[in-house]
């Protein structure tokens, strides 16, 4: 079982502060993280994938009770960010496929296209090879960061404002997909303007509290 | 090698290869430079039968300036296309070092098959001794991807990239550089040059390597 511990953590960017003294134990479920624009939702999301030191206070991953390294971590944790781009010049099944082998995953093509109709791709940028990135739009664009997210199936899905760009389906899509890795016992670290996506979370991390 | 360390590799290798191909951009730069820089020391030396040694050292300093253009982009790139999130969210540091950096490799090699020639017809160069001019092309392009790759990434985040990228270049270079020119003498004269010298060179670009991989776990995992 993974698990990430906040411990009394402090972040701030100079002089502005984020928050101070935050405790969390997050190992399982979805878990909603909120706050005002500038609160810090990244941020956190960021100190989670262990990419950020947090300016007080540790931020420690665990598998089974014991601490792990930041490589032996980073195999196990995916982003979803809004300034995170896939590939424009590779295929979304191209994208797919090149994440799964980050992560030592041959991925064939019948799993590569379950991902992608999954996340309501249409079928031209699933089966067209010559359909790059760089003619997707910023919708399409997104649902093909979570299909990334699909195949690698991490056992931490960090997902930042994820239905942004996306419509009603869509954000309905994303939820289902966070609520179906959760039941399959992954951590759901999804920070979130939304307040019905907030609702649907098992944990609630409000991040104007602190 | 494990299997999944393998399958990585070339994932990543085969993504440089695909994006590399299909966008070209940073190609175009270097090779625009290698031409440009070519064409302006012809004009410059109009036809005059330069030394040997002034020969080699030009060569060198072609290949290591039009290289160092595209080499230090090589991150940069990512980081202006918003890929590296994505790249630093999935990859592994040593895959994504060594893919970059065999990258690196072929397209300085391909880079060198092209100003190689031109070079001999502009600059009047005759190869009297081919065989360990390629051999020391091939030591001296591998340096320069070994050093490049890790550089590159750690003048990532800096204000001033390009400055500092050459500032670091030029040192952690000097060594493959001046064996370079000296063993590309002897190669241009006919004479064969101390097995020594590559067996130097091919040292250094081994430590050089080394100590890339070293380095590049920490900056990739723990900066």
């Amino acid at each position: 079982m993974i698990e990430i511990v906040f411990t009394d953590v402090s972040m701030a960017f100079g002089a502005h502060q984020l928050w101070q003294h935050l405790d969390a134990d997050i190992s399982g479920g979805v878990t909603a993280v909120t706050g005002a624009n500038g609160a810090g939702k990244s941020t956190f999301l960021r100190l989670a994938a262990r990419m950020l030191r947090p300016s007080a206070g540790e931020v420690v991953t665990k598998r089974d009770g014991q601490r792990l390294t930041a490589a032996e971590y980073s195999q196990l944790w995916g982003l979803d960010a809004p300034e995170c781009q896939c590939y424009p010049e590779l295929t979304a099944a191209e994208n797919v496929r090149f994440a799964g082998s980050m992560r030592g995953l041959v991925l064939g093509t019948g799993r590569i296209e379950e991902c992608l109709q999954r996340v309501g791709l249409p079928r031209a940028a699933i089966r067209d090879e010559r359909y790059y990135v760089r003619s997707f739009s910023t919708g399409m664009r997104q649902r093909l960061k979570l299909a990334l997210l699909l195949a690698v199936d991490p056992a931490v899905w960090l997902l930042d404002e994820p239905g942004a760009n996306l419509d009603a389906s869509g954000r309905a899509m994303v939820l289902d997909i966070a609520r179906t890795a959760a039941r399959q016992g992954r951590i759901v670290l999804l920070a979130t303007n939304e307040a019905k996506e907030a609702e649907a979370a098992d944990e609630l991390i409000n991040l104007d509290r602190f | 090698m494990n299997s999944s360390i393998w399958i990585a590799f070339k994932g990543m290798l085969r993504k440089e290869l695909c994006v590399g191909f299909r966008s070209r951009t940073r190609w175009v730069v270097m090779f625009m430079f290698a031409v440009t820089m070519l064409a302006c020391v012809s004009l410059a030396v109009g036809g005059m039968g330069l030394p040997v040694s002034v020969q080699a050292a030009l060569l060198w300093i072609l290949i290591f300036f039009a290289a160092l253009t595209g080499t230090g982009q090589t991150f940069t790139d990512e980081a202006q296309q918003g890929t590296f999130l994505l790249l630093r969210s999935y990859g592994q540091a040593q895959t994504v070092l060594f893919g970059k950096m065999v990258f690196m490799f072929l397209e300085l090699l391909l880079l060198t098959l092209v100003i190689v020639p031109l070079a001999c017809v502009f600059l009047n160069i005759d190869i009297a001794q081919p065989l360990p001019l390629v051999a020391v092309l091939l030591l001296g392009l591998a340096g320069i991807a070994g050093a490049g790759t890790l550089v590159a990434f750690l003048t990532l985040s800096a204000k001033v990239r390009n400055g500092l990228f050459f500032i670091l270049m030029l040192p952690l270079l000097l060594p493959v550089f001046l064996t370079a020119i000296a063993v590309t003498t002897a190669a241009l004269e006919g004479r064969f040059a101390a097995v020594s010298w590559l067996f130097g060179l091919a040292l250094y670009d081994a430590l050089l390597i080394a100590g890339s991989s070293v380095l590049f776990d920490y900056v990739w995992y723990e900066a």
